[in-house]
């Protein structure tokens, strides 16, 4: 089985699954549409073309740091033509995720997830995580990130994508993982994109379960910060 | 092709972003507390600098409007193509409807007269406005000889203009012509429609995807919010003997001073789509995006505070292939001043970025980067450029490579 790894880190992120317009809610953790929105991004796939292939891939998030959900206040304000201001603005509420760490994991078809592994190197859009002023901190891609194991062994093992410097507030034992599972079992999310075409948005379910593992060792990284 | 633009900006005392308690904005990153100015407040003081119209309209663009006025200016168009003004009126009202644009009325609070405002604001380039009239006037017989609808005045009538409204509205309007007016909406945009984006709720065929990108910008170093206590002294109260000594009013404003990092990209070859491949206009949007960058500084509390601070650095990257780098984890150990020369924020927080970013390129390769100019008051950096150079530099590595794939 082939599976691919993606770092998710950065200073804000944001993976909302139900909300529009005004008050735009965030997961605690990446979704699946998210995630598949970025690797068309990477793949340069427009927003019309199909998805079912990203979407059929299994997928599993390792948490390795919860982050600190909080909250942008955003008007938007519109001006007439003589510069003067319109009497109306739009109020709107984001929550995002400062300070969060997460190692996804997707198991399925070796050369999608080969060209998905090189896109992520090479993107065709700029990359972000939920919003787009949300860029990535450090690079989603992982250049070890391509392992011929199954997804459960490869999210249990692979080292801690927390970056060095600051002070998090991190369980120093466990982290949380959230994988699929068959339908049924486990809660449901509906974040399965069948269409991100403008105006057709469309999504399906999912069944996730979620559960703690051992907490898996820090490897010193290259691109530690400063 | 991207270009990444970096940028440390220090702001003196100020509350530049706020949020709805009047706060300064902030966040917490690498667990401390952060002062942050969103990507949208960014943005906005961006497009409305001068320095950006300037660069887009000095190489043949053009800056959109953002107006509810559009029945107006068709109305305008068509009178001077030679439709009487009734005629005309009638012709515009069903051109709009053609695009499941609802028209308001509203009574001028200058002439009394009544204004037929579409129901929220478009977004839209002069050119846009033009090949709209162009297209009205050519489909000018059969729009005049299909009957309007009626405009609603009531609040009620207006509530009841959902998208099912809407749709039955737009089928009154042959397909052929309802096609011809769908077709104004691209793919040449106005600069910073091309730039920034557009959303439209009620017609998806309008939306642009931007070609720019933003982060909030995030303090480097840890911040504290601080409170100005204030009175405001009541001048005449002051005569009156029966009175006491207080003020006539009190109350405490919020702010911050801190060190930003601030992080842009520009995607040039979404930009290059979004304005139909027309060279000289690419040029001239990012051009303007990378001075106002430079220059634009958000107006919050600016007449209290007159936080009137350049940035003291300004890293720009032109990068073929590769993905492109944030540089905030540069700080997640926030940057903490000395006491001695060379240790304040700015110093220390550009010779970090500088160090973090070396690190990248150990860790990831910089195969993909071509121009690598910075423009600095700082001593540390060898060989800054003035911004104008830098403009005029990445500038023409975007027309080059622009040149060259058009040729190909």
């Amino acid at each position: 089985m082939t599976c691919l790894l993606i770092r998710c880190v950065a200073p804000l992120q944001s993976w909302g699954s139900r909300s529009r317009f005004q008050e735009r809610d965030t997961e605690r953790e990446p979704t699946k549409s998210g995630m598949i929105g970025l690797i068309g991004a990477a793949l340069g796939r427009d927003r019309t073309a199909s998805v079912a292939d990203l979407a059929a891939l299994t997928m599993a998030v390792r948490v390795d740091a919860e982050g600190v959900l909080q909250t942008d206040f955003h008007t938007i304000q519109d001006i007439d033509p003589n510069g003067r201001y319109a009497t109306k603005t739009e109020l709107s509420r984001r929550a995002y995720l400062a300070d969060a760490a997460f190692l996804v994991g997707l198991e399925g078809d070796a050369g999608l997830l080969g060209r998905i592994h090189a896109a992520l190197a090479n993107p065709v859009w700029p990359l972000f995580l939920g919003r787009k002023s949300f860029p990535p901190g450090l690079p989603l891609y992982l250049p070890d990130g391509l392992k011929e194991e199954p997804l459960r062994t490869v999210v249990e093992t692979y080292p801690s994508v927390v970056p060095p410097g600051g002070k998090r507030v991190i369980h120093p034992e466990r982290v949380r993982l959230v994988v699929e599972c068959p339908p049924g079992d486990g809660e449901p999310r509906r974040d399965v994109p069948v269409s991100f075409a403008h105006g057709a948005r469309h999504f399906m379910t999912r069944f996730v379960t979620t559960e703690w593992i051992p907490r898996p060792p820090t490897k010193p990284v290259e691109d530690a910060s400063a | 092709m991207f270009i990444e633009i970096h940028m440390l900006q220090n702001f003196a005392p100020s509350n530049l972003n706020r949020d709805d308690t009047n706060t300064p904005k902030t966040c917490v990153f690498g667990g401390y507390r952060r002062a942050r100015i969103s990507s949208q407040c960014l943005k906005r003081s961006i497009r409305r600098h001068p320095a950006f119209k300037a660069a887009v309209e000095s190489h043949q663009g053009s800056v959109g409007v953002r107006t509810k006025r559009l029945f107006d200016r068709l109305v305008d168009g068509l009178t001077t193509r030679g439709h009487a003004g009734q005629v005309a009126a009638h012709i515009a009202q069903n051109a709009l409807r053609g695009l499941s644009f609802k028209l308001d009325s509203k009574e001028s609070k200058q002439t009394g007269q009544t204004m037929k405002l579409t129901q929220y604001l478009l977004f839209l380039g002069e050119r846009e406005i033009k090949k709209l009239i162009d297209v009205a006037d050519n489909h000018a017989q059969a729009l005049a000889s299909i009957p309007t609808e009626e405009t609603p005045t009531t609040e009620t009538e207006k509530k009841s203009s959902g998208a099912k409204a809407k749709r039955e509205q737009r089928a009154a309007i042959p397909e052929p012509i309802q096609k011809d007016l769908a077709g104004v909406f691209g793919p040449a945009y106005a600069a910073d429609v091309a730039m920034f984006g557009r959303m439209v709720a009620d017609g998806k065929n309008l939306n642009v995807d931007a070609a720019c990108q933003v982060a909030h910008a995030i303090s480097t170093n840890e911040v504290e919010m601080e409170m100005d206590f204030y009175t405001a002294v009541d001048d005449l109260k002051a005569e009156d003997r029966d009175e006491d000594a207080g003020s006539g009013m009190l109350g405490t404003v919020e702010y911050n001073s801190a060190t930003y990092y601030r992080y842009a990209l520009v995607n040039v070859d979404k930009l290059a789509e979004n304005l139909a491949h027309d060279v000289e206009q690419v040029v001239g949007a990012i051009g303007g995006f990378l001075e106002a960058s430079a220059l634009a500084i958000p107006s919050g509390k600016q007449n209290s505070m007159a936080a009137h601070n350049p940035p003291a650095y300004i890293r720009v990257l032109a990068r073929e292939g590769g993905a492109p780098w944030s540089l905030a984890n540069a700080f997640l150990t926030p940057v903490r001043p000395g006491r001695k020369d060379g240790e304040d924020l700015l110093t220390r927080s550009a010779a970090n970025l500088g160090a973090y970013f070396e690190k990248l390129k150990r860790a990831y390769g910089s195969a993909g980067i071509l121009q690598d100019l910075t423009c600095t008051t700082l001593d540390m950096v060898e060989n800054p450029v003035g911004l104008q150079d830098l403009i005029t530099q990445v500038v023409e590595t975007v027309q080059s490579r622009l040149t060259a794939q058009e040729a190909a």
